[in-house]
């Protein structure tokens, strides 16, 4: 049925004058629409568009009309937006589906109707109550330190903190100067009915005064585009280094879980000549080590989680296993003469009851240069003799080596004995042997050796030249096997392969269903094993095995698969084995693209929880975690058949005060959505019951835009369309340098102190610079890496 | 040289003769005079042993049992607040099946015992503290055990309270002023490391080592290189060393009750992590029977095992992982809660009762048991106790707290419908003072905010969020309101036992 004439006209002003109608009537003004028609809008006493009355013209003008949009008793300025993307694309595909031209006519007179609305409406806005139009700075700031400044002077949002002057807001793309029509800051002040778009803002409480909004328009309106148009995009990621100023302190660290290991393992070495006996004692005090607790950085919930080497916490726990270890090797070691003499690398048992003074203070010599990483002081050296004396000689060996193992120049990185560089003391140039534990125990995780030690007695570190020759013997341990080990771990934190859940394998209906064809034994834990071991071959492969740079390693095709199921997800031959030339997968696969990234255990992907690995770990983006209030909120939505997984994440993140963030988060994730949640590229998403039954499917939807800096975003539709935009920006290698600042040195970088070591280290990672191995090396020359100073 | 506690107990009660008046210290009693000064007629002190799991989300059918079984007596809480209760009967419900049948005189449930702020993932919420991942701003307390810890005892042992569970806490303390988590030890064998020594060597001997390591860091501390943030670091270093010595000094009661377990790698594996909750169960029972402690608490799970799924997922995505969260309630249960009763009420006590009469074991989760996805609620956390810590409280019994008057409905914090309970820092009060302590002794450390300072636990500031009303116009609370009209009537009464329950 279409309306009549005269019932159209009604309609059409019921719509428009219900919309708001109940709020009290302040003034009516008369405006010209942006096409220079006339109308009159009245507002509330809030500024707010009551209704807009059409002029006698206008109203003609619509009554010869035979449009049926508004066969509707109500609509809002949301509704408009609606059915003007629907007559839009209905224009579209006119053609396709045979319209009459008679039938795309009118939808065009509807088109141009909703749009006539639309117009009336924005032209009608607040900007109607304040017919005078005066920037006035001071008010906005007001306005703003009143509304927005209780959140927005924390860093809530990806911009970081506000500072209320007018270029930051400039800078900071928040506003568009000239254009407050088109700027951010404006649209999430205004609003609007149904929270479309950008999120409302203040979140909570009482909107800002219409009044308000339009001062902030006029201040917008009023700011001048800088010369030669709109700034120019913003460039690469850098540094600023200030040679004058000193590097970020370090706290005294103890070792790591890792560190205190390996250093108890070197310990030992000297009893690998006695056979079986040396295979037990290890058995005895691994079987004691195993009990250190794990370090990690405690962190609230969905905080961004601290490299693990950044642990520096005690606990009694740890102090009773450090005893317990302590006690049960010296017990172990001195349990027999054979092992005495063999454990002091001596042809005399400084343990024997009858053990000659020489025998003991040679002993105390040695194994003091091990425990405190440098040799003693004769002074130490006495006082260790003394406290052996001081004991039964049954146990004087055995409580002499618990006292060097439980003290803290053993436990601890003190590097305190260095000479003052600067004025004030606490600024220290390492001693050789403090550098040398730096080195081996940042790339081994471990005591340096007893060769390394006679090299620093012989002068070793005295010139640079040595400190070279140095660093290059550690890069050429045998094998590299500890060098690797130490960037594995380093990649194992990156990619989180410590939360990697377990693969379900085919123990419910519903991944049975998702799984099917794979060859996916139920519960198989070589798969788990797999997808990571992939991963770490590679990353040896490219910064060990073939000089490869950050790029060639965030944008490989090489793979050593061998698990005959993820084979199949990459679509490639298993690899044969030790030796062999990688495969060459089908497309790139950097690390994003990997199962190990992608999967999440079960057949449901997270795109937030992918997005947030990229952004926060690999572009070291700053994205502060809900906040305590928010924490009840962060459940996943559950799966439903009408939304694809992109669809359900975005639903639940696209209001405030979530939006700040997962604005910018969730499309990190969402280009990702080729890939199922075993890494298997598709173009359908299939959504499953739980007894496996296939309940919908929905196209796999990985276009999106980033942004990868204010000011800078991206259109990009796969993880590696990411990684080639990020390196334009040089943004994984600042964030390498960050993280490797985290990793090799164990503390917090500090942007303006560590400013030249973290742009030293960025730039070995620009295309056409260094390898990974020798950025990594790199570090050991860092500006800071000799250095220490004191946290106070 | 083979260490002898008699001859070091007899040495220092000596020597405290001579130099000083020295109390006779339970924790340097020989292991037969330990354990029969703990569990000698008329001085047989109650333990209490809480358990934890973490999340939850098991629904009230599979957890009470069905009240059409039920010959429910009622009672008046208030004017107002009707109650009702019942013995239990055999095969209580889904969870409690017929394997507790010998036990159900010794089990009391607890149906509507509200933990009125909101906590969501407050993990330690039925102990007291709420601050785990809740509102900012929560008044924060110690927990329940960390407050017996403190106060039950005359001397204090060696271990005043157990804190065991392999991935989470639920225990906090009061250090320094403030309120902190107590690390949790992690395994069987860290456990009777902790409580029974497990050292080798001399104790005493390694006990002047450690003091002479002590001194090593003492050195270290002060050197002007040191800057203040290190020395703090050097300081709690040198604590747990000063732990470590008085350990190490003490002689453990009741030597070796139980064997030093070995290490397990129980990350994965889920039947060996039974194993160790079975030890871990064993060495506190030990440490009851020993009067090394009497306090201890245990947080378990859950955790996944193949088929169960992510237990995100199942709490909040599907009807049919209810199913799943029974079955592992049912195993845990097995595994722990009725392991433990079963090696308490095995153990006979000098007053004649046994060690689970003369203690109160409870057990407790994260979440309620919301019949609604997505609820993180605390409304009604499934409850049981076992013992009545030596006739302090009632057992054998289902108590529902819910007001089954007319104007019982109320809404939880998300808006969804529930009946309105009591608040549980009332229960948690009257377990406080069925262990002697005065409701002053309880609330001596708890923060005062609010014209009701009753109860024991952490409260929400009044105000918080605002009451609704129930289906005749009453104003109700939505978890958290100590104002409306419900808690107002209630909250001045839980300062004092709880009626059915406590005797």
């Amino acid at each position: 049925m279409r309306l009549k004439g005269p019932q159209f006209f009604q309609l059409w002003v019921a719509i428009v004058l219900s919309i708001f109608a109940s709020s009290a009537v302040e003034a009516q003004v008369e405006r010209s629409a942006p096409d220079g028609s006339p109308y009159v809008c009245q507002l509330d006493s809030n500024g707010n568009v009551t209704k807009i009355i059409p002029t006698k013209k206008q109203q003609k003008k619509i009554l010869k009309s035979k449009s049926k949009v508004f066969k509707r008793k109500a609509v809002t300025q949301a509704k408009l937006v609606k059915l003007k993307s629907s007559f839009e694309k209905q224009i579209r595909s006119a053609k396709k589906k045979r319209l009459s031209a008679a039938a795309k006519k009118l939808l065009k007179t509807d088109l141009k109707l909703v749009n006539k609305l639309l117009s009336i409406w924005d032209a009608c806005g607040p900007q109607l109550s304040q017919p005078s139009c005066e920037p006035n700075f001071a008010a906005v700031r007001a306005t703003l330190e009143t509304n927005c400044f209780s959140c927005h002077v924390q860093a809530v949002g990806s911009r970081g903190a506000w500072q209320l002057d007018e270029q930051w807001f400039i800078n900071s793309q928040l506003v568009q100067p000239g254009n407050a029509s088109g700027s951010e800051l404006y649209a999430r002040l205004r609003g609007n009915p149904e929270n479309l778009g950008p999120a409302n803002m203040p979140p909570a409480g009482p909107s800002v005064s219409a009044e308000a909004i339009h001062q902030i328009h006029c201040w917008i309106d009023s700011l001048a585009l800088p010369p030669g148009g709109p700034p120019p995009e913003p460039g690469p990621v850098s540094f600023t280094c200030n040679q004058q100023m000193a590097p970020a302190p370090n706290a005294v660290k103890r070792l790591t879980t890792a560190e205190y290991q390996n250093s108890i393992l070197a310990l030992l070495s000297p009893l690998a000549s006695l056979g079986a006996e040396y295979t037990e004692v290890w058995g005895i005090v691994s079987d004691e080590l195993r009990l250190l607790p794990e370090d990690r950085v405690p962190v609230e919930f969905l905080e961004v989680q601290k490299l693990s080497v950044q642990d520096n916490s005690v606990s009694q726990i740890l102090t009773d296993v450090w005893f317990r270890v302590a006690t049960r090797l010296a017990l172990e070691v001195t349990r027999t003469s054979a092992r005495r003499v063999a454990f002091s690398e001596s042809s005399c048992d400084p343990g024997s009851a009858d053990a000659a003074s020489f025998c003991v203070q040679a002993w105390i010599g040695k194994i003091g240069l091990k425990a405190f990483r440098r040799p003693l002081t004769n002074a130490e050296i006495q006082d260790f003799y003394e406290f052996y004396l001081a004991r039964d000689r049954s146990v004087a060996m055995s409580e002499t080596l618990v006292r060097f193992l439980l003290s803290p120049r053993f436990l601890l990185h003190l590097e305190i004995e260095g000479q003052p560089v600067g004025g004030d003391g606490t600024l220290l140039a390492l001693t050789p042997y403090e550098i040398l534990s730096r080195v081996t125990f940042a790339f081994w995780q471990s005591s340096p050796t007893p060769e390394l030690y006679s090299a620093v007695a012989n002068g070793a570190l005295n010139t640079e030249t040595g400190y070279r020759t140095l660093v290059e013997q550690i890069f050429a341990d045998s094998g590299m096997t500890r060098t690797r080990e130490t960037v594995r771990n380093l990649f194992r934190e990156l990619l989180h392969f410590r939360a990697l859940a377990p693969i379900n394998g085919g123990n419910t209906q519903s991944f049975a269903a998702f799984a099917e064809g794979l060859d996916l034994e139920p519960g198989d834990p070589d798969f788990g094993f797999a997808i990571r071991d992939d991963v770490l071959r590679v990353i040896d492969y490219h910064v060990w095995d073939s000089d490869g740079t950050l790029t060639d390693l965030l944008s490989s095709r090489a793979s050593f698969v061998t698990n005959p199921a993820l084979a199949e997800i990459y679509g490639v031959p298993a690899w044969p084995g030790q030796g062999a030339a990688p495969v060459t997968l089908p497309e790139a696969r950097g690390l994003f693209a990997r199962a190990a990234f992608l999967a999440s255990g079960n057949e449901i992907h997270h795109p937030i929880s992918r997005g947030g690995r990229i952004y926060r770990e690999w572009l070291c983006q700053d994205v502060p975690p809900p906040g305590p209030e928010m924490a009840n909120l962060v459940v996943p939505p559950p799966p439903n058949p009408n939304l694809s997984t992109r669809e359900r994440f975005h639903q639940i993140t696209s209001n405030a005060p979530c939006s700040s963030c997962h604005d910018r988060l969730n499309p990190y994730g969402f280009a990702l959505e080729q890939y199922d949640s075993l890494g298997r590229k598709r173009a359908i998403e299939l959504v499953f019951d739980l007894d496996g039954t296939v309940l919908a499917q929905h196209q796999a939807n990985s276009a999106t835009q980033i942004v990868l800096m204010p000011g800078v975003t991206r259109a990009v539709a796969s993880p590696q369309e990411i990684v080639n935009e990020a390196l334009q920006k040089s943004l994984p290698q600042a964030c390498m340098a960050r993280q490797a600042v985290r990793y090799f040195m164990r503390r917090d970088e500090d942007l303006e102190k560590d400013g030249c070591t973290l742009e030293a280290l960025r730039t070995r990672l620009l295309q056409g610079g260094a390898s990974l191995r020798e950025f990594f090396k790199e570090i050991a020359f860092s500006p800071g890496f000799r250095l220490s100073k004191r946290a106070d | 040289m083979k260490y002898d506690p008699i001859s070091r107990r007899q040495f220092l009660q000596g020597s405290g003769g001579f130099l000083l008046s020295v109390p006779l210290l339970r924790s340097l009693l020989s292991p037969a005079e330990a354990a029969a000064a703990c569990n000698s007629a008329g001085d047989v002190p109650p333990r209490f042993f809480g358990i934890y799991s973490s999340y939850g989300n098991l629904q009230r059918h599979n957890w009470y049992p069905d009240r059409n079984r039920l010959t429910l007596q009622s009672t008046p809480l208030r004017p107002g607040h009707l109650v009702h209760f019942a013995d239990l009967p055999l095969d209580i419900s889904p969870t409690f099946d017929s394997r507790y049948n010998n036990y159900r005189s010794k089990i009391t449930l607890i149906e509507g015992s509200d933990i009125v702020q909101r906590c969501g993932h407050g993990r330690a919420n039925i102990f007291g503290h709420c601050a785990h991942y809740s509102e900012s701003g929560v008044p924060d307390c110690e927990t329940i055990d960390q407050l017996l810890a403190r106060t039950i005892y005359s001397t204090p042992p060696l271990v005043p309270s157990i804190m065991a569970g392999r991935d989470h806490s639920s225990s906090y303390k009061i250090s320094n002023g403030q309120i902190v988590e107590v690390d949790p030890i992690p395994s069987a064998r860290n456990l009777f490391d902790a409580v029974f020594g497990g050292y080798s060597g001399d104790p005493g001997s390694q006990a002047l080592v450690v003091d002479r390591v002590k001194a090593d860091f003492e050195h270290v501390r002060g050197s002007n290189r040191i800057g203040a943030t290190d020395r703090q670091t050097l300081s709690e270093i040198m604590d747990t060393l000063s732990d470590l010595q008085n350990r190490l000094n003490s002689t453990t009661n009741c030597a070796n009750p139980v064997e030093r377990p070995p290490y397990r790698d129980t990350w994965g594996d889920i039947e060996l992590l039974a194993v160790d909750w079975d030890t871990m169960a064993d060495i506190i029972v030990a440490a009851f029977r020993c009067c090394v402690t009497r306090v201890a608490n245990l947080c378990v799970g859950p955790y996944e095992r193949p088929g169960w799924g992510d237990w995100h997922e199942l709490s909040h995505n599907s009807v049919q992982g209810q199913n799943t969260i029974l079955e592992y309630f049912q195993y845990a249960g097995e595994k722990i809660f009725l392991r433990v009763i079963q090696k308490m009420d095995s153990v006979l006590e000098g007053n004649g009762r046994t060690l689970l009469d003369n203690s109160l074991v409870m057990w407790g989760m994260e979440n309620c048991t919301s019949r609604y996805d997505a609820d993180h609620s605390n409304i009604g956390n499934p409850l049981v106790f076992a013992g009545g810590a030596n006739g302090a409280f009632r057992t054998g019994l289902y108590i529902d707290y819910r007001n089954q008057g007319p104007y019982g409905w109320g809404s939880d914090v998300f808006g969804n419908p529930c009946k309105v309970g009591i608040p549980h820092n009332w229960l948690l009060m009257a377990i406080a003072l069925g262990f002697g302590l005065t409701p002053q002794q309880a609330r001596a450390n708890l923060p005062q905010h609010s014209a009701y300072n009753t109860g024991y636990g952490a409260f929400f500031p009044h105000g918080y969020e605002s009451g609704g009303q129930d289906n005749f116009g009453n104003p109700v609370y939505r978890g958290v309101d100590l104002y409306s009209q419900y808690y107002a009537n209630l909250l001045p009464l839980a300062n004092g036992t709880l009626p059915i329950f406590s005797v």
